[in-house]
């Protein structure tokens, strides 16, 4: 059935869908939404599970971990500022081998503080050991949630997974989605019946001890690496499966009018849909620009990304986040997934945009166009990352600079 | 109430808990987890925050029985949030049978109880979580070499408040974590010492026919931490009795009742010369003045009970 | 280069015995590192210490695998199968050990081929000091060996025991008792030992199920398995003619060392005994006694 529904909804509806045990939950803007109407759906009974309102995201995800390795499906959601007050136990988690999904609603972190998204929150998270899958729309999103349980409980993985969708732009957006039966999401996810590591009186064991011998920690952290790798392989079947069941298929990657494309925007997450209507436009004037979306952030899928863009003339990372005081974060991955290809592009070049949730304009993708196309007639390619900021953006912060108290401010 | 244990010798024989751990010799602490998993049974997970009784299980070696689980030094009390959660929907669903079930104990030192992890528990008894809290106050971050915690003694000397010319040891009074716990309203909180056996298995039993946050804090002699001959702990931790420094009470539902209320009480500085901690209070030459904010802080305490 | 390694119990000082030798080592103008072994090490527990003393700057850090020389502060360390983290000693090893047993009987009690250099602290320190700083004077006994000048062993122990905030008076004595140490020990070569190197491939690690990957334990109860030294050197005795089957000292061990008999008796399992003697200090008839264990 198609409804109108919110990137938050969605969630909500995938979780239900899902036929989750707990939820554990914490109150954060864009994401509150997503528990407000599971606790309502739990209070209606239309879904039978336990929710309860912890003290803090750290305490929340301690609780989703436990929970999860008592046996119940889990599910939490978090965003911006929660992720990292949780950061500590994200990594225990995995550790744990608790295999929770967690929504993350993007918002861009203080200072300063504000509401709108980019992804220095989730990609904070990129080495804590949790599997992240990063949705474009609404419909991917509900997907995904349905998705990220087969892979989080699959042995072969154990590990949890983030869903991220970005605040404003999917979770307060409705769009139209295509919501499974419930009978046939209880076909593609049969029941959480762990084999190992649940809590109760028939097998004690001691769960999350300390490891003091560096050869032991080696081991245990090196599998937990392993496994998060099998995700690719598990992925792959599972988005098979979903396709055959439910008519929709989401790779590792996404592409737009990547075929023929000799310059390539490598973005994530929902401005992708932006950077395609900019595509569109930049074909009409001629230029053979393409897109490719990296959907799954961890496990990195080099060999894929490596595949789309091996003979590409030259490629622009689109960042939206900024690891400060070297640029982009997801650049120096592509560019090392690249290195060891034979027709590696002729140029890679860095941008950062879209942060505190600024949108990226066509005149912006524009500029990024005749970058590529600078770089490939000679010009020196930029070795730091290039900022997407227009003389339009600067015009209005220099009015609010003077509103400050701040003068006039030369840019 | 009429209780099964009027005697040491009452004490259950089963062990939970094997020989061979890498704490202490004569550990305050370890003695009272020892009779908490005895009490409670082989039905019962422990989860653990950082602090000494991580040492109890490192890898591949566990002393435990019974199920044990290490979380953050934050947040043990919303692991055990999970678990009871779980376990009653996993129970509720027919996913896990009611023979399965864990009585959950919540395992932490005194910096984790009145400091870091204090948020999480308040929230834990707020939410009314059934489960039991065992704190071994043994009075400083004592896994890390003991520095001062928010339950370091006024005058105690740690490691962050040597003594020296300028400073008498701690200048912060103990943090009261059985008043703050009893703001709650719990059904259960209560003091124990390892020195009061008998006391220590009447509560655990008393407080085992409650559903509800059922919380402890055991006085815990640290030989190392406090400077003590680890075969004179068991006479420290009386001597903080019989000096009214560490009563032993209980509330249920927040009223409060002195398990023992002694006649006449020991002068304080018996209890605080036994311990190296307390050394700089008598030489080189006596500190009158912290010693008698000492005895009055006691005293005061007393009169409000007797009255 | 020279290297050190010092055993002791956590609370003897073996510490502090490392920064006398590294301190001592480095005013004579060489090159040091010295190191304590933190991680499990709890009061009465085996512990370790390093310390490296080179002329060169030193191209090495962590754990000594097989030392110029092992410094052990008392008997009971020595017969260990292993410790924490096990050291390879080689036959050139020179073995430094306080008892009061004689080096003859210690060689044949413990097979030791090696150098060995024994002295007997309680000995040393009648007379001048009551409760003898181990770490110290070991530390002076392993400085003399290295041939260390003992105006900078004397300046060393003083400056490491400022800072520890030990008082002058004590400083004294442990002084007075360092150097009496020091004139006892005949000095032997110590040498530079053969590295420690052994080929070992890199291997590629597959992956396992998460019942085998995880931090966890599915085994119950095993930790009688660790491969413990002995915790103490006495061990408690009951004397059971005059015992009241009170279970004082059963209820009162934190380690569950005792179990009670089908007569109600206590036993008391010595693998288990940490020698805490809280049973023998709240023994109300005064039965238990500290018995050596090595006695033989």
């Amino acid at each position: 059935m198609k409804e109108l529904l919110t990137g938050n909804a969605a969630v909500a509806t995938g979780v239900r869908l899902c036929n989750v045990d707990y939820i554990p939950a914490y109150p954060i803007t864009p994401q509150t939404e997503i528990i407000e109407l599971l606790s309502r759906w739990i209070n209606e009974r239309k879904m039978i599970a336990r929710f309860v309102t912890y003290d803090s995201e750290h305490s929340m995800i301690t609780g989703a971990g436990a929970a999860s390795l008592t046996g119940a499906r889990t599910f939490t959601a978090t965003s911006s500022q929660g992720l990292l007050y949780a950061f500590e136990m994200l990594y225990n988690l995995s550790g744990w081998r608790a295999p929770i999904v967690l929504a993350n609603v993007s918002r861009a972190l203080a200072a300063p503080i504000t509401m709108e998204p980019d992804h220095n929150d989730v990609l904070a998270a990129r080495d804590s050991g949790f599997i992240q899958i990063h949705a474009e729309t609404c419909q991917e999103v509900l997907d995904s949630v349905i998705m990220a349980y087969r892979i989080a409980e699959d042995n072969r993985v154990r590990l949890p997974v983030i869903v991220n969708l970005d605040g404003f732009y999917l979770s307060y957006t409705r769009e139209p989605v295509m919501v499974p039966q419930e009978d046939e999401v209880a076909k593609f996810l049969p029941q959480y019946r762990p084999t190992f590591g649940y809590l109760n009186a028939s097998n004690p064991i001691s769960m999350g001890v300390s490891v003091l011998d560096s050869s032991a920690y080696s081991y245990f952290k090196y599998q937990i690496h392993l496994a998060s790798l099998n995700a690719l392989r598990v992925h792959e079947e599972v988005s098979s499966e979903f396709e055959k069941m439910f008519g929709r298929r989401h790779g590792l990657t996404d592409e737009y009018m990547l075929n023929d494309a000799d310059y390539v925007i490598v973005m994530t997450n929902s401005f992708t849909t932006m950077g395609k209507a900019a595509v569109a436009k930049l074909r009409e004037e001629g230029k053979k620009v393409g897109i490719l979306r990296i959907r799954m952030i961890r496990p990195f899928p080099k060999q894929e990304i490596a595949k789309k863009l091996e003979g590409k003339k030259a490629v622009a990372v689109i960042d939206q986040n900024i690891s400060v005081g070297s640029g982009g974060i997801l650049y120096p991955e592509i560019v090392s997934a690249l290195y060891h290809i034979k027709e590696r592009p002729g140029a890679i070049i860095s941008f950062v945009g879209g942060l505190g949730g600024k949108r990226i304009s066509l005149s912006e993708f524009r500029h990024i166009a005749s970058t590529l196309e600078g770089a490939m007639s000679g010009e020196a390619p930029k070795v730091q990352s290039v900022l997407l900021f227009t003389e339009d953006n600067w015009s209005s912060v220099k009015e609010m600079l003077k509103i400050a108290g701040k003068g006039d401010v030369n840019g | 109430m009429d209780s099964k244990y009027k005697t040491l010798k009452d004490m259950p024989l089963e062990e939970e808990l094997v020989p061979g751990t890498l704490l202490c010799a004569g550990c305050g602490g370890a003695l009272l987890v020892r009779i908490f998993e005895k009490m409670l049974g082989p039905n019962a997970i422990t989860i653990n925050a950082a602090g000494c009784m991580t040492m109890l299980s490192v890898f591949p070696y566990t002393p435990f029985k019974s199920s044990w689980f290490y979380t953050a030094m934050a947040s043990a009390p919303a692991a055990a949030q999970g678990v009871r959660d779980a376990l009653d929907m996993l129970i509720e669903k027919k996913k896990v049978d009611k023979k399965d079930d864990l009585k959950v104990l919540v395992l932490t030192g005194d910096g984790a109880a009145s400091g870091i992890g204090l948020q999480a528990t308040s929230a834990a008894i707020h939410r009314g979580l059934d489960f039991y809290y065992l704190v071994y106050d043994n009075e400083a971050y004592s896994n890390t070499g003991f520095q001062a915690s928010e339950s370091s003694p006024f005058g105690s000397a740690t490691k962050t408040t040597v003594p020296t010319d300028i400073i008498e040891g701690s200048t912060l009074q103990k943090k009261d974590l059985f008043e703050i716990w009893r703001a709650h309203r719990p059904p259960y909180v209560a003091t124990i010492s390892p020195a009061y056996m008998t006391d220590v298995m009447h509560k655990i039993e008393k407080s085992s026919q409650i559903t509800g946050p059922k919380l402890f804090i055991a006085h815990s002699p640290c030989p190392p931490g406090w400077g003590i001959d680890s075969d004179k702990v068991i006479r420290v931790a009386k001597l903080a009795v019989e000096t009214g420094i560490w009563p032993l009470k209980e509330a249920v539902n927040g009223e409060v009742r002195h398990t023992l209320i002694q006649g006449k009480r020991l002068p304080v500085e018996e209890y605080l010369k036994t311990q190296e901690r307390f050394e700089h209070l008598f030489k080189p030459v006596r500190k009158e003045k912290i010693i008698a904010q000492l005895q009055q802080s006691v005293d005061y305490y007393w009169k409000s009970v007797t009255k | 280069m020279i290297t050190v390694t010092l055993r002791g119990r956590g609370g003897q000082g073996i510490k502090t015995g490392a920064h006398v030798i590294g301190t001592a080592a480095f005013l004579s103008g060489f090159y040091v590192q010295d190191q304590p072994l933190y991680g499990a090490e709890r009061r009465g527990a085996p512990i370790s210490a390093y310390v490296r003393i080179s002329r060169q700057v030193i191209l090495d850090r962590g754990q000594i695998d097989n030392p110029s020389l092992v410094v052990i502060g008392e008997e009971s360390l020595m017969g260990m199968a292993s410790d924490n983290p096990p050291h390879e000693i080689s036959e050139s090893t020179v073995i430094l050990v306080n008892s009061p047993l004689s080096k003859s009987d210690l060689a044949s009690r413990y097979n030791i081929k090696n150098s060995l250099i024994v002295f007997d602290l309680v000995k040393l320190s009648s007379g001048i000091i009551e409760k003898p700083h181990l770490g110290i004077a070991v530390a002076a006994a392993a400085c003399k060996l290295l041939g260390l000048n003992f105006d900078f062993v004397k300046e060393s122990i003083i400056k490491e025991l400022v800072n520890i905030q030990v008082n002058r008076d004590e400083i004294a004595r442990n002084v007075d008792l360092a150097s009496k140490v020091f004139d006892t020990i005949s000095p032997v070569t110590i040498t530079t030992p053969r590295e420690a190197y052994r080929e070992s491939g890199i291997l590629e690690p597959k992956y396992h199920e998460p019942a085998i990957s995880t931090c966890a334990i599915t085994a119950t109860g095993n930790s009688m398995l660790r491969d413990r030294a002995q915790w103490s050197n006495y061990k408690p005795v009951i004397d059971y003619d005059k015992c009241t089957k009170c279970m004082v000292c059963y209820v009162y061990c934190p380690d569950s060392a005792y179990t009670i008999d089908s007569e109600g008796y206590p036993i008391v399992d010595y693998d288990a005994c940490k020698g805490c003697n809280i049973c023998k200090t709240e023994c109300p008839v005064k039965i238990i006694t500290l018995v050596e264990r090595n006695k033989r």
